[in-house]
């Protein structure tokens, strides 16, 4: 009996051990998410370089604009605006809207943030170009020194995001106040970023409770990360890669068309290259569609890929044509004489370097294609491309933009290829084209915008100042779990209010 | 001379080593001739495609025949690690002896200068001088040699000063011999036992200092297949190809060990204290 007795306590005290486990266990079910991100930078200040964008990708800033999956301008925390004239724009702020200190938003604390981030920053400076920022009332008019209408897609970008200036830089760098769904509670530099809910969060209770996010520089390891369950996401990982887990149970993988292009930069003051025709007799001979397969992307003959939704299907394609581009050369007074397999002209043999400071099968495949045309190229491998461009000491420089980076194309054409433009490295020059897109300015009707765009696009097809390659897609690959994940062809943009864990 | 040959002849672990490693370095330097396709052809529709008859290892990112390219990159490989080798055996020895039969001033600042030099290790030092010549096989190859030829002059040095005051150089000078003929017919043959053995065992460690600096981007560069620059190509299909990461990883592994194995031995055997 006793035996018994004391066989069924035994018992009795196991399951209820059992049961404080699975309340122990309830207690943990509050939703947290691992996410590996492929970029951190040392300090969270938005308005530090591009730090802006590691907080937007963890939903821990918000700016006054945002654009969504469809590339379309969507008002966040400024819900309306209009032009008042072709230099200044009345901005109203979303009322109801608090920091994360429980302090409400107000227009002066607008103005203090963006001024903030036009100080600090220069990017800010040259995509706002502000004259005055004044208050009134619960609006905020924004004066531009000329026309600007792209200013409010500009103002998305992160680094514009809004925050509360009355801390000081040190603890702004730590993790800035801001009125995003998540609110950081710790930081490692360069390492990792503790979140949790924001309990203020004006657009309802946001889809997590809690949130890390560390850096993972590669790209296998953060494959890797989210194969062994260590992370819930696995930020921009690659196409091999993203094949593990495709169709796979327990995992999805998001394949999402970015406005993200790899191009290369053709030094038009190279005695081969200013020539328009051999410009046009490289692009035909690059085949893009064979690139496009060996990297996961989308063939690009245009400024801009089909996501940024700037005239991609009404625009040539650039269709393959070696042959077409021999016979141009030829035309052009190139040819083979001493056997070779490399053009000559005028005893100079046509021999160029392609510099690229990212391994991708991009450049190799570009080098390919123009040795079937009889043009010799090699590959220089450098850390940073961008030096040798501002020296203008490059062929063909291989890199890669988000080309519609707001939503907009007006940075891009401007910086890109007008006359004397700040990104202009290949010394492209067309008056015609620099009329054109100075009409950006001023026209703000976005159909008429995009139009613009579209006629920029076919005169840069014609003279072919850069060679526009492949749009890579953003692989994004995720537990099964994780709900909610949206497709945002921003690169910025990843985790939102909505992102869950069931 | 001729009894340390024939001792080396008699040594038959010696003797299958030294045939492997003909064979197997013969096989690669060779290889241009065997690659079944055109290393360097794209086809982007075989990107990573499994082996098939065309194609008998398979397909890297580029959709090039990875056997060809494995073939040629170990040709590749070591053809400038011959070259590498030589190079700095024929540099080091040269100036080592001379500086021992010189004498003198020039002995003593150019055994300085070696002190110097070789307190810096070497990597950083060819990291250095890589970024001074640039990048490319060829000049890492430069690079390589800049920095490796010190050790073969310090131990030429060290030996020519073990006899350099022994009768038979002695005699030779009282006969009027010139130091050329010095050089050639008396140095040069008590050295060269002690370079080769230090030529063979740095065989590996050259290869790996070559596929280091290629894997790092500096060395090979792309679409030249060399072992080291495959190794990183690889690297990003390590879970989708792992051959592409394999197969070089193992070639270097392979020869370094053969070429390691032959060094050590030739040392045993070698080994004055080791009877006839």
């Amino acid at each position: 009996m006793r035996k018994r007795f004391l066989l069924l306590a035994g018992l009795l005290l196991t399951l209820s051990l059992l049961f404080a486990g699975c309340g122990g266990n309830s207690a943990k079910t509050e939703k947290h998410l691992n996410v590996a991100l492929f970029w951190l930078d040392k300090n969270l200040d938005p308005a530090d370089g591009w730090n802006g964008w590691d907080l937007s990708r963890v939903a821990a800033a918000e700016s006054l604009t945002t654009i969504d999956e469809n590339m379309k301008l969507t008002p966040l925390l400024a819900d309306k605006w209009e032009a008042v004239d072709d230099r200044t724009w009345r901005i109203h702020i979303r009322q109801g809207v608090k920091f994360s200190n429980g302090k409400g938003l107000t227009p002066e604390d607008v103005k203090k943030s963006i001024e903030r981030a036009v100080q600090k920053n220069k990017r800010a400076a040259e995509s706002s170009k502000f004259e005055s920022i004044t208050v009134d009332g619960e609006d905020i008019l924004f004066r531009t020194t000329a026309p600007y209408a792209s200013l409010m897609y500009n103002l998305s970008e992160p680094l514009f995001s809004i925050i509360d200036t009355s801390a000081s830089d040190e603890e702004i760098g730590k993790g800035p106040v801001t009125t995003a769904p998540y609110v950081v509670t710790g930081y490692v530099p360069g390492e990792s970023i503790e979140l949790k809910a924001n309990e203020n969060y004006w657009g309802g209770k946001p889809g997590l409770a809690t949130m890390t996010a560390k850096l993972v520089k590669d790209d296998n390891t953060r494959a890797m990360a989210l194969q062994s369950g260590d992370t819930d996401i696995a930020q921009n990982i690659d196409a091999a890669s993203a094949d593990l887990f495709r169709d796979k149970s327990g995992y999805q993988v998001l394949d999402i068309p970015s406005t993200r292009l790899e191009f290369a930069v053709m030094n038009t003051a190279h005695p081969f290259l200013s020539i328009p025709n051999v410009r046009k007799a490289l692009s035909l001979a690059v085949d893009r569609e064979a690139m496009a397969k060996t990297y996961h992307g989308d063939a690009c003959g245009t400024a801009f890929p089909k996501a940024a939704g700037m005239g991609f299907d009404e625009l040539d394609k650039q269709s393959y044509n070696p042959e077409e581009a021999k016979r141009i050369l030829a035309q052009e007074g190139f040819a083979d004489t001493d056997g070779d397999g490399i053009l000559e002209k005028d005893g100079k043999p046509f021999a160029i370097t392609i510099q690229f400071f990212k391994r991708t099968t991009v450049p190799e495949m570009l080098q390919s294609d123009l040795q079937k045309i009889g043009v010799k190229a090699d590959l220089v491998f450098l850390e940073d491309t961008l030096e040798n461009r501002k020296l203008g000491k490059f062929d063909l420089s291989n890199t890669n933009y988000l080309t519609a980076m707001t939503g907009d194309s007006q940075r891009f054409l401007t910086a890109n290829f007008a006359t004397g433009g700040s990104d202009n490295y290949g010394k492209y020059s067309n008056p015609r084209y620099d009329a054109l897109v100075a009409r950006l300015d001023t026209v703000s009707d976005p159909e008429e915008r995009r139009q613009i765009s579209i006629d920029a696009q076919k005169i840069l097809l014609e003279d072919n100042p850069y060679l526009f390659l492949v749009s890579p897609k953003i692989l994004i690959g995720a537990k099964d779990s994780v709900k909610n994940l949206k497709k945002y062809p921003l690169d910025y943009y990843l985790i939102d209010k909505d992102t869950t864990v069931e | 001379m001729s009894i340390w040959l024939i001792r080396l002849w008699r040594d038959m672990p010696l003797r299958t080593l030294f045939f492997l490693n003909v064979l197997a370095a013969g096989f690669f330097l060779l290889a241009p001739f065997l690659a079944p396709n055109d290393p360097l052809e794209v086809h982007a529709d075989l990107a990573l495609a499994a082996p098939s008859t065309l194609y008998p290892l398979g397909n890297d990112a580029l959709g090039r025949c990875f056997l060809s390219r494995l073939l040629a990159g170990g040709s590749g490989s070591l053809f400038f690690t011959f070259f590498i080798v030589l190079a700095v055996a024929f540099l080091g020895m040269g100036l080592g002896m001379t500086a021992a039969l010189v004498g003198g001033r020039i002995e003593f600042l150019f055994m300085r200068f070696l002190d110097v030099a070789l307190s810096v290790p070497t990597m950083a030092l060819t990291l250095v001088m890589v970024a001074v010549f640039g990048n490319g096989l060829t000049t890492t190859a430069l690079a390589i040699i800049s920095v490796s030829w010190l050790v073969y002059a310090r131990t030429s040095h060290a030996v020519v000063l073990g006899f350099r005051e022994s009768g038979f150089v002695q005699q030779a000078r009282m006969g009027g011999v010139g130091r050329g003929r010095i050089l050639s017919h008396y140095v040069l043959p008590n050295v060269l036992p002690h370079i080769i053995i230090l030529m063979t065992q740095d065989f590996g460690d050259k290869l790996l200092m070559l596929s280091t600096l290629s894997l790092l981007g500096l060395g090979a560069q792309p679409p030249t297949p060399e072992w080291g620059f495959m190794l990183s190509e690889g690297k990003a299909y390590l879970e989708r190809a792992p051959l592409l990461l394999i197969a070089p990883g193992f070639l270097i592994f392979f020869h370094v060990v053969l070429f390691n194995l032959l060094g050590d031995r030739l040392q045993d055997v070698l080994d004055p204290k080791r009877g006839i």
